[in-house]
């Protein structure tokens, strides 16, 4: 079974490595220390060669040890956002509307956001992601998801001429660096969430682009053609199959994947997780759709998540999300968006 | 460390060099050596490394300041202080003969004089510490720590701008806040490209700090944001101030990359007076939150004049 690794060559450097060196070499950092153990060079981002993950995450690691101040990972952000060497990133810019830009974003998934995975729910005119870890980031997951956010956030300034309202939920605690955050992601945060998620209402994406021009998106479409990839990571795969029998136990899994219990366990632990976090990853997941996005009480929601009593139910939602379903409401209150009629 | 300024101070080096390497040329031609069994280890181990850090502070002295004249005093009286400590290193390994035993005399005479021309020089290095300190009005407020420089505008940082105010609140005394923020930047940077961007940062810190008082303090928010702190002013003080603010930099024509049209950029603000019993966060939460609304005006506004068009 072919997954995507840690050491696929497909990352832009153009895109990535140029972007992450602007912004450190302008706040005085040394670009060979910057450079140093990642086993990308100056001539390589010249040249315009591809990276893997796990280059590319260490250059995110030397970026934030080596850059003083906090703005590090929202500058990446912005810029990443902002870069149009990429033709991924021209056809973005130039799509009919945002929602079309994020609908070019999924197609190019694996350029555009390498590291992130988002589901995406679209309920009572509200529009949902649920944010989860393509490759295991260890350390980094706090700095990768504040470029993935920044970035949105400056791809809808850049499309729209003005920033979406984002609802940005994070499971860390409020951070020190709390201006970086107003800043660049606007003052809807919301701290020491069971998930991390972004909504947003809906209406607020289809709005047309104001850089529309369908000639040049077409001829970077089809320029960025070949880069599609339908390849999926080894956590994600392993996530589809739990929806899918969320009581199937590991060596099933191992055998849909046609591996060994063992292999699957050794190979999850070098992505740097486990059966049971995904498990309960995907299940934390299923209940924050259920219970707080769809407004679903819990008999319905045991229903829909193939749990067969009420108290084994409450118990199993405290195990996934560390609330029971009343206490989930309460923290996740700025979920569900109401959507005013307009 | 950086060593760029190590290489400018060529005489000073030439002076290092010579009180370096003279005792070694002085002892070896007087001294005789002595036996290993009269090597004396705690005193070989004592010396030998006050004479190593000596070195070490001299390099770090050339490396670490510009030339001048307390570089100099500096520089020369460590040298001096070196230069016995290397004399009194070598001579637990050699031993002077009979016609120059008065050289074991004299051998702490430059000490007493490096110290001397050291002393000077601190109070030199005291009377350039106020200057500079002149020189960092509104930049920083009765406290220094470098670690919270930003280095795109060489302004503080917020965390320390709010330990500042956070102070004032303890000392009961009132102040104004005024937060700035530039119009449309993401704009400009799209337009002129970041590293521009960074340098019009750069410029509008410069000319915050030219409206400000002398005990005012003003610092990089986040972004293309800044906050100012204007101890025992009043609201009515702060909304002139701001507005001198926003009218100066209306004012400035940015010339990006070397062309010669002239860029123009406006800055907006909002201003609050700070009770020493408020919350400081919630203050500037309001104050950023108003300050997102007036930017929301602008472009709905404008929108409605392309309208109207």
């Amino acid at each position: 079974m072919t997954y995507l690794n840690y050491q696929d060559k497909y990352l832009p450097l153009e895109l990535y490595a140029a972007t992450v060196v602007d912004v450190c070499i302008a706040r005085g950092v040394n670009i060979n220390k910057l450079l140093r153990g990642t086993g990308v060079f100056k001539a390589d981002i010249i040249k315009g060669e591809h990276a893997s993950p796990s280059q590319i995450l260490r250059l995110f690691s030397n970026a934030q040890a080596l850059t003083p101040g906090y703005d590090c990972a929202f500058q990446i952000g912005r810029r990443l956002a902002a870069n149009q060497q990429n033709t991924v990133m021209q056809a973005l810019h130039y799509s009919r509307s945002f929602e079309e830009s994020l609908r070019l974003v999924t197609l190019f998934e694996n350029i555009c956001s390498p590291f992130i995975a988002a589901t995406f729910i679209k309920q009572n005119g509200s529009g949902y992601w649920l944010l989860k870890q393509k490759l295991g980031l260890g350390k980094l997951e706090q700095f990768v998801m504040e470029i993935f956010c920044t970035a949105l956030v400056s791809l809808s300034q850049h499309v729209l001429g003005h920033r979406v309202k984002f609802y940005f939920g994070f499971q860390w605690q409020k951070p020190k660096q709390i201006q970086e955050y107003e800043e660049n992601l606007g003052y809807r945060t919301y701290f020491e969430q069971p998930a991390n998620v972004i909504a947003v209402q809906w209406s607020s994406l289809a709005k047309s682009n104001v850089n529309r021009n369908d000639l040049l998106k077409r001829h970077a479409i089809h320029k960025a053609n070949k880069l599609i990839m339908c390849k999926f990571s080894l956590l994600e795969h392993v996530r589809y199959l739990i929806a899918g029998s969320p009581i199937a136990p590991l060596p099933q899994i191992a055998e849909q994947l046609k591996t060994s219990p063992a292999t699957l366990k050794r190979k999850l632990k070098e992505h740097g997780s486990s059966f049971k976090q995904l498990h309960d990853e995907v299940r934390k997941h299923q209940a924050i759709h259920c219970l707080i996005l769809q407004g679903l009480n819990n008999e319905q929601s045991a229903l829909l998540m193939d749990i067969s009593d009420a108290t084994n139910f409450r118990r199993s939602i405290k195990r996934w999300t560390g609330y029971t379903p009343s206490e989930l409401k309460k923290t996740c209150d700025f979920l569900p968006l109401i959507v005013l009629p307009s | 460390m950086n060593l760029s300024l190590l290489w400018r101070h060529t005489s000073l080096l030439v002076v290092f060099t010579v009180c370096l390497l003279l005792p070694f040329v002085l002892m070896i031609n007087l001294g005789i050596a002595k036996d290993v069994e009269e090597y004396k280890w705690t005193d070989i181990i004592g010396e030998g490394s006050v004479a190593l850090l000596t070195i070490l502070w001299v390099i770090s002295a050339l490396a670490s300041r510009p030339p001048g004249l307390v570089t100099r005093m500096l520089v020369l009286g460590l040298s001096c202080f070196m230069f016995s400590c290397l004399l009194d290193v070598i001579d637990e390994f050699l031993r002077y003969d009979s016609e120059h035993i008065w050289m074991s005399m004299v051998e702490s005479i430059p000490a007493a004089i490096g110290m001397i021309i050291m002393s000077v020089a601190l109070y030199l290095w005291h009377l350039e510490q106020l200057a500079l300190n002149r020189q960092l009005q509104r930049r920083e407020f009765e406290h220094r720590s470098f670690e919270k420089i930003d280095v795109i505008t060489q302004l503080y940082r917020v965390d320390y701008w709010r330990e500042r105010a956070e102070e004032i609140q303890q000392r009961n005394i009132s102040a104004a806040i005024v937060v700035l923020d530039i119009n449309d930047f993401s704009n400009f940077n799209l337009k002129f490209g970041d590293t521009e961007g960074d340098r019009f940062l750069r410029e509008v810190a410069h000319l915050i700090l030219m409206n400000l008082r002398p005990m005012d303090l003003v610092s990089r928010y986040a972004g293309d944001r800044f906050v100012i702190l204007l101890p025992e002013s009043t609201l009515a003080n702060a909304v002139d101030m701001a507005e001198q603010v926003e009218n100066s930099v209306k004012n400035v024509a940015f010339k990006a990359n070397e062309q010669t049209t002239a860029a123009f950029q406006s800055v907006r603000t909002a201003v609050r007076v700070l009770m020493p019993n408020t919350s400081l966060q919630q203050c500037l939460t309001e104050l950023n939150i108003e300050l997102d609304n007036k930017s929301q005006l602008a472009n709905s506004l404008q929108n409605n004049q392309h309208k109207v068009a």
